[in-house]
Order: structure tokens, then sequence, then C-alpha cells
């Protein structure tokens, strides 16, 4: 349980991350796809760069323009090219990443400006399928949360079995205790203790056999956020997982300590008011 | 001589026979007597006849059918859960059946009215070691009822009805299962906590104990009390 909890908690986490990303990333940002010279559709590519360029510098509620290099581009497409970046025969055009201010500015007539100005230029908004992303992304997070819910029930069932089981197996134990003295908390107490160092000792197995998972899956997502999946250097790695991430085997190993003991505790109150 | 610690008022207790469904069974029948504080009592009569299920009633783990026990004052049938265990600490318990807990240790199951009560666990360790010296039980500190032979465990049973130094002491034949030499020091430690104060009350079909040690006793009869002195 607590590592099915772990794996949907750094799902919810990880969701997050890329919403994040592609709200305030990708889905700020424009392309414009300039032709080459070697295009043989266009003629004199570098001034119609220049004419691409002047119409994006005077477009109000652009925040930045940045014209990516060679390697760059190569870097782009290498996930998708690798084995034929040296092959390629087919004319890359030149790239030009745009972001915008958030909230501000206005895409209308952009690309009739730029068609006029820079003809070939291919204006691309990522807008659309940045906000189907983060829509995924949101909908993954909500099942990570229901699938959280679940297994929050599923535990405290567990715990209600065990411990009534427990009490039941010990109802002697119990009588003989209570003639001595002893209180509904006193006995309660000592309960719920068990439960929660059991809980807790299952918690931490489960959130530290998770992190290794977690880590996993968070490269093989890396390309969605856009980070190099290269980055598999130990140095890299901390810095790449949210901090929170790293804290699983704590998070779970205190989440089930308090699970275990309220569902112990409040399953032992019941069942010792309608003992005799 | 101070007031009732234990007052039965025409108590009456009766069980259903055959889970409930045959005639119901009187177990004690128009009990009445009270126990002053600092006293001891020999609580006598054949098996059968009721002395456990006084005991019982005193410890508050039964409720009369009819009349009213009141202990310490208080009558038992009126009790909250809350109030319950506070009285019951004032109690030391030897039962008929031993009833150690099995998983602990000697030291453990002696030790266990104390750290209920609250006791520091370094006081704690000082009264159990001492009390199971003068029990000539300390080679059988970390051992467990079932290592035990029959006596050890009722010494044990007793070492952890008297560790706190109880109020009120029931026993229910402290010395079954122990030799002659055992069952002496047991009777006279019952005495000696009664002499530093205790109200000790002793159940025994043994009259050989009774004849050593002469007192107020009480008889009973098929769930009759027949004399009280």
């Amino acid at each position: 349980m607590a590592f099915l909890a772990a794996l949907a908690t750094a799902g919810w986490m990880g969701s997050a991350v890329l919403i994040g990303h592609w709200e305030n990333g990708a889905g700020s940002a424009l392309t414009v796809q300039v032709p080459t010279a070697t295009d043989p559709d266009t003629t004199d590519a570098p001034s119609r760069l220049s004419a691409a360029k002047a119409v994006l510098v005077s477009t109000p509620g652009i925040q930045s323009i940045k014209i990516l290099s060679s390697e760059e581009l190569t870097t782009l497409l290498q996930p998708w090219l690798i084995t034929y970046m040296k092959d390629i025969a087919v004319p890359i055009p030149t790239v030009i990443v745009i972001h915008m201010v958030r909230g501000q500015g206005s895409l209308r007539g952009l690309s009739s400006r730029l068609a006029e100005k820079a003809p070939g230029a291919i204006l691309e908004d990522h807008d659309a399928w940045a906000g189907n992303l983060a829509t995924l992304a949101r909908a993954l997070q909500l099942c990570a949360g229901f699938i959280l819910f679940i297994v929050a029930l599923v535990t405290v069932a567990v715990i209600v079995v065990a411990t009534r089981s427990g009490l039941a197996s010990r109802r002697e134990v119990i009588l003989i205790v209570y003639q001595l003295g002893a209180t509904d908390r006193y006995i309660a107490h000592r309960f719920s203790r068990r439960a929660a160092t059991l809980a807790s000792i299952g918690g931490l197995i489960g959130g530290s056999l998770a992190l290794p998972v977690v880590f996993a899956l968070a490269a093989l997502a890396s390309p969605l956020s856009g980070r190099d999946p290269s980055f598999l250097t130990a140095a890299a790695a901390f810095g790449f997982l949210p901090t929170p991430l790293w804290l699983l085997p704590l998070l779970m190993t205190q989440s089930a300590a308090i699970v275990g003991y309220l569902t112990a505790r409040i399953t032992m109150w019941q069942w010792l008011r309608h003992l005799n | 001589m101070g007031s009732p610690i234990v007052r039965f008022d025409s108590v009456h207790l009766c069980y259903s026979a055959s889970g409930g469904q045959g005639a119901p069974v009187d177990v004690l029948r128009d009990v009445n007597f009270s126990i002053w504080e600092g006293s001891f009592r020999w609580l006598m009569g054949a098996s059968g006849a009721g002395k456990t299920t006084v005991l019982r009633l005193m410890n508050m783990s039964l409720r009369p059918t009819r009349g009213e026990v009141t202990v310490f004052g208080a009558p038992s049938g009126s009790l909250d859960r809350t109030c319950t265990p506070q009285l019951r600490r004032q109690i030391g318990v030897v039962f008929q059946d031993v009833r150690l807990l099995s998983h602990l240790s000697t030291f453990d199951n002696v030790a266990l009215p104390l750290r209920i009560g609250g006791r520091p666990e370094g006081q704690v360790r000082a009264d159990v070691l001492e009390m199971l010296r003068w029990m000539g039980l300390t080679s059988k500190l970390v051992s467990l009822p079932a290592d035990l032979s029959q006596g050890e465990r009722q010494r044990v049973a007793v070492a952890r009805a008297v560790i706190s130094r109880p109020r009120l002491l029931l026993a229910d034949e402290p010395t079954d299962g122990l030799d002659p030499n055992q069952s002496a020091r047991v009777i006279h430690l019952l005495w000696e906590l009664n002499r530093l104060g205790s109200t000790v009350i002793v159940a025994t079909h043994n009259r050989t104990h009774v004849d050593r040690h002469p007192g107020p006793a009480l008889i009973l009869s098929q769930g009759s009390l027949v004399e009280a002195n």
C-alpha cells in the first residue's frame, strides 16, 4: 500500500511539474520557421530572416526572441532523428523561438504580417497542444489523487480488521489488565502504538522501494519537460527531482504511522466500549 | 475502626443457565455484610458456595442482579467507565486461576500494576526486585509463566496483587499449589499487609490457615451467608 501511495504521490507531483512547464514554458512560446537558402521554394533567405525578425520585434507583447543555432537545432531534433542526423538531406529551416508575455499581446495579424514581409515563414502556436497536454496532466493528477484515496481506504480497512482480530485474540489479556486498573486510554495507546510502529515500517519500506521507480519514470519523462535525457549524473539527478519526492520514504513513514495510530485508536475505542 | 470499605446490601445474583435458555440459577441469595477498613476477614465455604462470586462483586467485575454492593463508598452499579479503573487500582486481586499474562516475564507480570498506575520505571524496578526476592523468585525474573511450576505461578500472582500495597486485597485461594512453608509465608505476608493498613479478604477452604490465624470470617453455604463475624 505504501509503495502504491508513494507512486501515486510522485505521479501527482510530477504532473504538477509538467503542467507548470507546459503552461509557463511551452504554452507561452511560439516558433517561427523561416525557410533556408537551400530551400528550392524560397530566395534570399538572409533578408527574409531579417524581415521576420523585424516583424516580431515590432509586435507588442513579445518578451523575447531567440534564433536557434544549428547546434541547438541538432539537439532538438536528435531524440527523433538520432541515427540519421548526419545524413539528413532535407533543408532544415531557421527556427525563431518567441516567448510572449502572458496575458499580453495578441497573435491576431502576426501571421499575415509575417506572410507579407517574409513569405514562406510559418508561425506555430504551441498554446493549443500545450493546453491539451496540461489537461491530460491534470487528468493524470486526478487519477493519482483517486488512487491515493483508494489506497488510504484500503489501508484503513486492513488496519481495522487486523486490530479487531488482535483484540479478539487478546480479549482475556485485556480483561485481566482491566481488572488490574488499566483505563481504556492505557490499553488503546499500547495497541495503537504497536499498529503505528508496524505501519511506519511498512511505509518506510514502500517509500524506499518506490524511490528508484520514481527516478526511472522521471528520467523517461524528462524529454517531455524539455530536459536533456542524458542528465543522469548523480549531481544532476539531485537537482532534477522535486525535493518533496526525495522525502518520499520519510513522508510515507510518517503518514503510515499517523494513519495506523489513529485507525487503531478509533477501532479500539469502539471495541472497548462494547467490552463487558 | 473506620467506615465500611465494602458493604453488601441484600445482594442477589443469578445467572441464566444454558446460554440464556434455561431457568436462572441463583448464585447468591440476599447477602448482607459490611467489612470495615483495616480489617482481615476469612471468606469460607465449600466449593461452589459463592466465594469467588463475592470477590468478583467486590472487584466490580460483576454487578448484582438485585441489591447493592458498595466499595470505597461508591455503589458499584452506578460507576461509569472512567471511575472504575481508579477504584480498581486500589484493589489487589489474587485470582483463583492465577491469570498471569503468558507473554510477559515474571518481572513484567509483577510490575504491571505499578506501570498501570504510572509509577516511574526506576521505582518499579526496585519494588519488583525486592518483592521477588522476598518471594524467593529472583532466579525466575525473565521466565515466562509457562516455564514456572504451579507453586511459582501462584507466588507470582500473589506478588502482583500486593506489589502496589493496595487499600483492599482480595485473595481467592492464594495458597493453592504451594507447599506448607510457602503457604505459611504467603499467609504471613497477607497478615503483614493487614498490619500495615490494607483491608484483606481471603477466600479459602483450608481450615489449617484459619485455625493457625484465627480471625473474623464470612461463611457461605449454597449462595447464602450463614455466619458473619
